[in-house]
């Protein structure tokens, strides 16, 4: 239960990471992510637009994460 | 008695495999401690795994070549030919290297291998630190003045200031709303939670300019409540993810029992859950406090570096001086920021071995 709640965790941090990333090659030699890029093209490049799509993205690519958790929780009865 | 000296064994290998893992883990730390204690010019020449004994070569006798010797040509070192190409990269001679010491006097070092440490330690860097570095500088008229830097005493306060209630502030509402998310029923529950958890994916610099614009306009900028609201925004999510599951895995009955004999909510939070929970509301505000102490993003955008609210992080960055010249000051710095988790850690240690039910539901 407790290693449900701590992958969880992990996984949705490790998909918003971007500090590491951004310090240790900057993006660049095929190691983009979704921050990096985001940063990118909402700072760097002023598309806005592209930089909020970056940012539902990530959102979605964690939904499923959550979906599987929260299926959990009900089965445990807590929800 | 096979089946025990089996396990026993087993024992050993798991805990020998965990040694090995903690001691690669540590290196680098133990690797700063030992830089930390170096003085800068060390640092800056040779690595921390220098101060053990190793081999390097040693300078021994200098050959002295008569000043004409034609560097175009073979040399002639004590019977034996060598080029100058040769020389300039150091060519074993019976057991010693040859190497230049001096071209262009001619002059050739003759090197043996030998144990050497450089134990050079000195706590200068930890002074240069917390007190502030002296540096001189040169007036108009010719004359020096000695000026003291500021070191990292007045942020160590203010970090202090900063995470204490981001700490805090965050775990108590959202152990508030995990009681509510597990045990209360309101309609849009699921919906809610769902939100609160999905707020968990945001990178924080989705966020940056527009509570920055919010923050201008309120006037919050570069106060401490202002970086106490933004810390406490940032951790919500996940601090009431924790705090629900904890608080879900508790059992039901113990709190029907406390709703039929006419126990408010509050009084079932306060006197029932809260002392419950300590176990997880200690993990997560060791984990919370542990952000907010290394936190350089939030604080950067949000309470700038103003000397009397600037954080440890921003000012062990500062420390590095503008063109990143005192970069050896933040090896001792990283220890001194170190050490307040680490006190704060094992304080809370206690909390975290007590028996979780604490024989409050029989049977």
């Amino acid at each position: 239960m407790t290693i449900l709640t701590v992958s969880t965790t992990i996984i949705v941090f490790t998909l918003k990471i971007f500090d590491v990333v951004m310090v240790m090659t900057g993006g660049q030699y095929d190691t983009e992510v979704v921050a990096t890029q985001f940063y990118r093209q909402f700072f760097m490049y002023r598309n806005f637009g592209y930089g909020s799509t970056l940012a539902i993205v990530l959102l979605i690519a964690v939904l499923p994460v959550i979906i599987i958790n929260l299926r959990q929780f009900r089965k445990q009865g807590g929800f | 008695m096979v089946g025990k000296k089996k396990k026993k064994g087993s024992k050993l290998v798991v805990n020998i495999v965990l040694g090995v893992i903690c001691f690669i883990w540590l290196l680098p730390t133990l690797g700063l401690l030992i830089s930390s204690f170096r003085p800068a010019t060390d640092i800056l020449q040779s690595g921390w795994w220098k101060v053990l004994p190793h081999q390097e070569w040693k300078a021994g006798d200098t050959i002295h070549l008569s000043k004409d010797v034609d560097l175009r040509k073979p040399i002639d070192v004590e019977g034996k030919t060598y080029s100058d190409d040769q020389l300039k990269n150091g060519v074993m001679a019976d057991g010693s290297r040859l190497i230049w010491e001096n071209r262009r006097a001619r002059d050739i070092s003759v090197q043996e291998q030998g144990w050497v440490t450089s134990t050079k330690l000195t706590t200068e860097n930890y002074l240069n630190v917390i007190t502030g570095k002296e540096y001189t500088i040169k007036n108009a008229d010719g004359s020096e003045t000695v000026e003291k830097g500021t070191g990292l005493s007045q942020a160590f306060w203010n970090t202090l200031t900063i995470a204490v209630p981001a700490t805090v502030i965050p775990v108590l509402i959202a152990s508030f709303a995990a009681y509510a998310f597990a045990w209360l029923r309101f309609p849009g529950r699921k919906t809610l939670f769902v939100l609160i958890i999905a707020m968990l994916v945001i990178p924080i610099q989705v966020a940056l300019i527009p509570v920055l614009k919010d923050y201008t306009s309120l006037g919050l900028n570069g106060s401490y409540l202002g970086i106490w609201l933004a810390h406490t925004a940032f951790g919500l999510p996940l601090v009431t993810y924790f705090m629900y599951n904890f608080i879900s895995q508790l059992p039901k009955d113990l709190f029907e029992s406390a709703f039929i004999d006419g126990a408010s909510h509050f009084n079932i939070f306060s006197k029932l859950i809260l002392p419950l929970s300590v176990p997880a509301l200690a993990s997560i505000g060791i984990f919370q406090f542990l952000w907010v102490w290394n936190d350089y993003l939030v604080s950067l955008i949000f309470i700038g570096n103003q000397p009397n609210v600037q954080v440890m992080s921003m000012k062990i960055a500062d420390l590095v001086g503008s063109r990143g010249n005192d970069w050896h000051l933040l090896t001792s710095a990283a220890f001194i920021s170190m050490l307040m988790p680490l006190a704060i850690f094992f304080l809370l240690q206690k909390y975290f071995v007590r028996g979780l039910m604490g024989g409050s539901v029989k049977g």
